[in-house]
């Protein structure tokens, strides 16, 4: 268990799902995070350029089919974000209660 | 910082991504009978008695098997889904994967040392009948268990 700790980056919507998904699996592929997403692709190159420079998420490219797709991993370094962030907003939660 | 209304509604949507990837992370029909298909073709390659089964056939098959398991349905499970998972990260699903593999070792076990002791052609038959019927239950439990770890955020 994280300690709680509130990180801006993680915090805004896009960015938390993306590091949401990502958390739960091994890699995700640039298409199938826009779908969840619902967003346009360079609006998640630019999410995920972000989690990258801050040494949250990877990226990489792999052949499929026609052209390489990309696929993002989520860093330990980001998972401990994650989770820390987690546990930052469930502690502000309980203190509305 | 965030205030009050904003971490419910940040958690919120932490649950909702949650939610929607157990949804997108529905195994296809035909995945898990693929998978008891290859274990029926190991039992049969494992069990089968000398002399019914060639030794070139029985390394095909083997291989077939092996490489339908681990490289050809997890590139189908990548292309169809956009991901690839860890094995059985949640608690569930954890406890599930471990009790899964007591019931395989134990058809191929027995399917090693029907070839052994030269025993009957139906012996690595109804193993691997088990073996597939089995993937088909366990394999749809499993995934039940893991889509419920990913909505509990456990996995």
């Amino acid at each position: 268990m994280s300690a709680p700790h509130f990180d801006e980056l993680v915090h805004q919507p896009h960015r938390l799902r993306i590091c949401v998904i990502l958390s739960a699996v091994e890699q995700a592929s640039f298409q199938a995070l826009c779908e969840e997403l619902g967003v346009s692709m360079p609006t998640l190159s630019k999410q995920l350029r972000m989690l990258a420079d801050a040494g949250y998420v990877t990226t990489d490219k792999r052949p499929s089919g026609t052209r390489p797709a990309t696929w993002a991993t989520l860093t330990k370094k980001g998972r401990a974000a994650l989770q820390g962030h987690l546990a930052a907003l469930r502690e502000l939660a309980d203190q509305a209660q | 910082m965030a205030d009050n209304f904003n971490a419910r509604d940040a958690l919120a949507t932490a649950a909702d991504s949650r939610r929607h990837l157990a949804h997108r992370l529905v195994t296809p029909i035909w995945y898990h009978p693929l998978v008891g298909v290859t274990l029926f073709m190991l039992c049969c390659a494992i069990g089968m008695p000398e002399g019914r089964l060639g030794r070139k056939t029985r390394l095909l098959m083997i291989m077939g098997a092996t490489l339908i398991n681990t490289l050809l349905l997890p590139w189908l499970y990548r292309m169809r889904t956009g991901v690839t998972m860890q094995q059985a990260t949640g608690t569930r699903s954890r406890r599930f994967f471990l009790l899964g593999m007591i019931p395989f070792a134990a058809v191929f076990a027995p399917a090693g040392a029907n070839y052994l002791l030269d025993g009957p052609t139906w012996v690595p038959l109804v193993l691997g009948a088990v073996a597939l019927i089995g993937s088909i239950v366990f394999g749809r439990s499993y995934d039940n268990a893991l889509r419920t770890d990913l909505r509990e955020g456990v996995a």
